[in-house]
């Protein structure tokens, strides 16, 4: 199982944003990108999850959710949007990532099925209603990236942008994030979080041997 | 992975709409029954009301889609003579599911 990779134009071109808007964003600190980081994991090559991730926070952004929050909310909570992708892409599922703001500096993050997420908002308590909600259709971006790439003439055959929700090594990287995070999110709040930890260099390596080129 | 990726990308966008709708009538007012009695006191109500749980008896509002799901309360709204955040409390209120 192979995860798409491209150099930066590929990337480019798969989502829309061009090198200007990319260079502010590393200098204002508003970078994101797959597995928490702040830029791709592996030197000199893109993961199209990496692409994704920058997708989801200018997605959370255009939602009304202040830039910081929106770069926070991507980073930290990698392992939630990458399941709901791995759902979409693997299943044939139609999962959401959702970010909700309770009350001032009380947010809460969930994935999960998109049937149940009405549902779950019908059932809470009416102190815990969210004042906002802010839903990533993870699908519509995926089927604007293909749009991209079939415009920009790019193959997306030879892999796949994430692997499948069971998979051991997605586990394995999404355990250890989220052991990492857990402290850190019991005072989660997006607009004054610590940056989360990078993945560790087994994991990287796993990471790299997983890797595979689009063109 | 062209029109599967649609058909996805309508149900996320109907799910959310519908937990945004819902989430917004609870934010609004407290006790959802004391507004859908503002709006059901009325014989005539009693008659639409009646004809629409036949309906849901009858699973005429079942479609497995979750967009068929949006779609249906829109339905049953107009039935009733209802916003449509108010129609979806008052389905809820039967504890009647319009989709299986």
């Amino acid at each position: 199982m192979s995860i798409l990779t491209g150099s930066l134009q590929e990337i480019r071109a798969l989502t829309g944003v061009n090198h200007a808007t990319l260079r502010s964003q590393r200098l204002r600190g508003t970078a994101v990108a797959a597995f928490g980081m702040i830029q791709p994991l592996l030197d000199s090559r893109w993961l199209l999850v990496d692409g994704l991730a920058m997708l989801i926070r200018d997605n959370l952004a255009r939602s009304g959710m202040p830039m910081h929050g929106a770069v926070m909310t991507t980073r930290a909570f990698w392992p939630e949007w990458t399941e709901a992708l791995a759902h979409v892409e693997h299943r044939g599922q139609a999962w959401l990532f959702t970010v909700a703001e309770i009350s001032d500096g009380k947010w809460w993050c969930a994935r999960g099925p998109a049937t149940g997420l009405p549902k779950l908002i019908q059932r809470m308590r009416l102190e815990d209603v969210p004042r906002r909600l802010y839903n990533v259709n993870i699908p519509k971006i995926l089927l604007d990236m293909q749009t991209r790439a079939q415009k920009a003439g790019l193959d997306l055959s030879g892999g796949s942008v994430s692997l499948p929700p069971d998979h051991k090594l997605l586990l394995e990287w999404m355990e250890e994030f989220r052991r990492n995070r857990k402290a850190a999110q019991e005072k989660f709040d997006p607009l004054h979080m610590k940056e989360p930890p990078p993945p560790s260099a087994r994991y990287r390596k796993a990471i790299e041997a997983a890797a595979w080129a689009i063109h | 992975m062209g029109d599967p990726l649609i058909t996805l990308t309508a149900q996320c966008s109907a799910a959310a709409r519908l937990a945004e709708a819902i989430a917004a009538r609870r934010r609004r007012s407290d006790p959802e029954t004391a507004e859908i009695q503002k709006y059901t006191a009325s014989i005539q109500f009693e008659k639409r009301a009646a004809r629409v749980v036949a309906k849901l008896n009858a699973g005429e509002f079942s479609d497995s889609a979750c967009l068929g799901e949006l779609a249906n309360y829109d339905r049953i709204a107009g039935e009733l003579g209802l916003p449509v955040d108010v129609a979806i409390f008052w389905i809820a209120s039967l504890n009647k599911e319009v989709v299986p």
